[in-house]
């Protein structure tokens, strides 16, 4: 399939959802492995951050079950451009006999391309993603090997899902925006503004072909549902116009119309924490 | 019957559901408080794990105590499903005792005219194998005796990996040379695919699997083995010169082989897995596909009756097992400790199997009918009803014994449904 619309499913890195554990081999204070998976996007408050420059890392997620999962996105705010970043899974505690899901040098600049390239996408706000043929293990663990003198690593959000598929019913406008902040006119009518932001929104435009569809679907989507920070592709071969998504408050969800057989529906979102 | 819709499913369990769901166990909306299986096995299994790069790695894995190793089948490797994914599912194996002493130092076999050099990468990722060069002309090979045989049948499982001029290599089960061969096999080689032929002696030729990185595991089992009967590879030819990669060589006193067992695995140990099953008792129909096991391959007896499902108590239980002495498929009842009935039909051919089961007026009088594709048995009669029963563990891949096989979906549907019906679930 080609032109689909991808989301997210919840982050399998995150022990509040999923229980287990996840600890880096080496964690500065106040910068734990944990808050990788926190859904916070700040590069100043939220981040995990060894403590010894120019050695290897490793940030391990034990599970409490077999989890599958075919996207890993490294938030911006990361320093890793141009470095090596290597995910494995393995179903022994020790990783000695692991699977390489991937062992890739990130891109530096922006990085146009499809959600599969083989070096993965990086977007215009420096976030980077990559779907990998779906693997299933209990243990998971992203391996950092030493980033050079004085150099050690600084990730502000990781997220590793299954993620879902779907075509998009009708076109999407993933750079229609929303533009806000301190506003005022004076007495002539002339505007003023503090500083303004800009946050991306539009709807979901979800169309499912069967309705064997609707569950593989609502697994990735309870998610947003529930207000947890979701990525979301507009178009896979376009990747990286993706972003971080959240669901705005009011009513939303799939139904069944007259016009389709499966469910159908536009779910809104706006962009979450917009740089 | 009718077509079967999403809320009709009770509960899946498998590979499908695992790349579909994520999780290998799934039942009803999942939205906050997860359905989880239970697994546990008191050892390591060896798998093979998904082939990604054109043959290139290495797919042997590993999976420690209480992880479940899920398996991607070598016969349905490359092939995808309806929904674009491929066949995998959890391994289930039950116990069992590998009986070669050294089964990957191949250093403290005996050689024969063979010069051994260790290290050599291995189909599990390591450096373990052996690289074996027959230097001489005459009776070349590498052997060891293994006392732990008792008489009958005997599988026998080795990763062999082709030099690029490898033509032919052996493998042997013999008392001794000129001796009684139970099994000489050749392996031929070419553009280093191995494919089998019985040389002398008599047994099954199961095949060969590819295990990435050019590595194959050579199945086969031998017959009118008897104790201390010696295990041979020879790299070329009886009396030629050459060299074969080898590794780990496994036996069992079985007819048939089962997942790979290294050093300090011989103990073996059994893989179970199950869920909680709160449906209570109602009409069912079940849906098993797996990937073809290699003891449906042996005509003979195999000591063992797989199961695929088991739910219930010893005394009330329904089950879809197989049958140790016969290649039949069983869907199995047995109420309140009255007698059981069953319902079987032959396997047929095919590397995924999809096996079918009815289980129908279970509080009144119990039946049920089981269809591989060659259409429906009969009902069985009806027996007496079960005690209606809630909170019951359904056994995944087991009943009696293990399923010694891959499960790739294990499905129960509300209702009664046809063959096509069931298959009709992406």
């Amino acid at each position: 399939m080609t032109d689909q619309s991808v989301i997210s499913g919840g982050n399998l890195l995150s022990t509040l959802i999923y229980g287990g554990t996840l600890v880096a081999d080496e964690e500065a204070a106040l910068h734990e492995a944990w808050r990788v998976a926190t859904g916070r996007r700040s590069p100043y408050t939220n981040y995990y951050e060894s403590i010894t420059a120019n050695q290897q890392r490793t940030i391990t997620r034990t599970h409490t079950r077999t989890r599958t999962a075919d996207l890993f996105v490294l938030d911006r705010g990361h320093n890793l451009a141009g470095k090596e970043v290597i995910l494995e899974c393995a179903d022994v505690s020790d990783f000695s006999s692991a699977q390489v899901v991937f062992d890739i040098v990130l891109p530096s600049a922006t990085a146009p391309g499809s959600l599969d390239d083989a070096l993965g996408v990086r977007s215009e706000e420096g976030a980077w993603y990559k779907r990998f043929p779906d693997r299933a293990a209990f243990y998971w663990r992203l391996r950092i090997p030493a980033m050079g003198a004085s150099q050690k690593p600084k990730i502000v959000g990781a997220h590793l899902s299954l993620s879902y598929s779907f075509d998009p019913w009708r076109p999407m406008n993933p750079d229609q925006d929303e533009l806000g902040g301190e506003a005022s006119e004076s007495d002539a009518g002339w505007p003023g503004m503090g500083t303004p932001w800009n946050r991306r929104t539009d709807a979901l435009r979800v169309q499912l072909s069967t309705l064997f569809d609707y569950d593989p679907w609502r697994d990735a989507y309870q998610h947003f549902q529930r207000y947890r920070p979701t990525w979301y592709i507009p178009n896979e071969d376009q990747a990286q116009n993706a972003m971080c998504i959240a669901r705005p408050q009011g009513v939303a969800g799939l139904g069944r119309t007259p016009q389709w057989f499966g469910h159908q529906g536009d779910i809104p979102y706006v962009e979450y924490e917009a740089a | 019957m009718s077509e079967v819709r999403p809320q009709d499913i009770l509960l899946r369990v498998g590979g499908r559901t695992l790349l579909r769901h994520g999780v290998l166990a799934w039942a009803g909306s999942n939205r906050a408080n997860e359905f989880k299986e239970t697994f546990t096995r008191a050892s390591v299994r060896r798998f093979r794990d998904r082939d990604l790069a054109n043959g290139t790695i290495a797919l042997g894995r590993k999976a420690g105590n209480d992880n479940v190793a899920i398996e991607y089948p070598a016969g349905l490797s490359g092939l995808v499903d309806a929904q674009g994914l491929p066949y995998c599912g959890p391994r289930l194996d039950g116990g069992r005792t590998q009986l070669v002493t050294d089964p990957e130092n191949f250093g403290n076999w005996t050689a024969i005219n063979v010069t051994r050099t260790a290290g050599q990468a291995d189909p599990f990722g390591g450096t373990a194998a052996y690289k074996l060069d027959a230097t001489a002309g005459g009776d070349n090979r590498i052997q060891q005796a293994v006392a732990g045989f008792t008489s009958g049948t005997r599988a026998i499982l080795v990763f062999l990996r082709a030099d690029p001029a490898s033509a032919q290599s052996n493998i042997r089960v013999t008392d001794s040379v000129g001796g009684s061969d139970r099994h000489y096999v050749r392996v031929t080689w070419t553009a280093g695919v191995p494919s089998l032929s019985t040389i002398a002696g008599s047994g099954t030729l199961f095949g060969v699997e590819p295990w990435g990185a050019s590595w194959y595991a050579i199945l086969i089992n031998a017959d009118n083995v008897v104790a201390s009967d010696l295990v041979m590879i020879y790299p070329a030819t009886t009396n030629g010169t050459g060299t074969v990669y080898a590794f780990g060589f496994n036996a069992w006193n079985s007819p048939f082989p089962s997942s790979y067992q290294g050093p300090g695995e011989s103990a073996g140990a059994a893989d179970a897995l199950t869920t909680p099953f709160n449906f209570g008792l109602k009409d069912v129909t079940v849906l098993a596909r797996m990937a073809r096991p290699l003891w449906a391959d042996y005509s003979g007896a195999i000591v063992i009756s797989p199961g695929v499902f088991s739910l219930g108590t010893a005394d009330s239980r329904w089950a879809m097992e197989t049958d140790n002495n016969s290649r039949v498929v069983k869907a199995r009842i047995q109420p309140n400790g009255a007698g059981v009935t069953t319902a079987s039909t032959a396997i047929l051919a095919g590397a995924e199997q999809t096996w079918l089961a009815q289980y129908d007026r279970m509080t009144s009088g119990a039946r049920a009918l089981v269809d591989v594709g060659g259409g429906p048995t009969s009902f069985t009669s009806e027996s007496a009803a079960h005690s209606t029963f809630g909170s019951q563990t359904l056994k995944v891949g087991q009943h009696n014994d293990q399923l010694f096989g891959v499960l790739l979906d294990l499905i129960f549907a509300n209702g009664l449904r046809t063959l096509a019906e069931m298959l009709a679930i992406p």
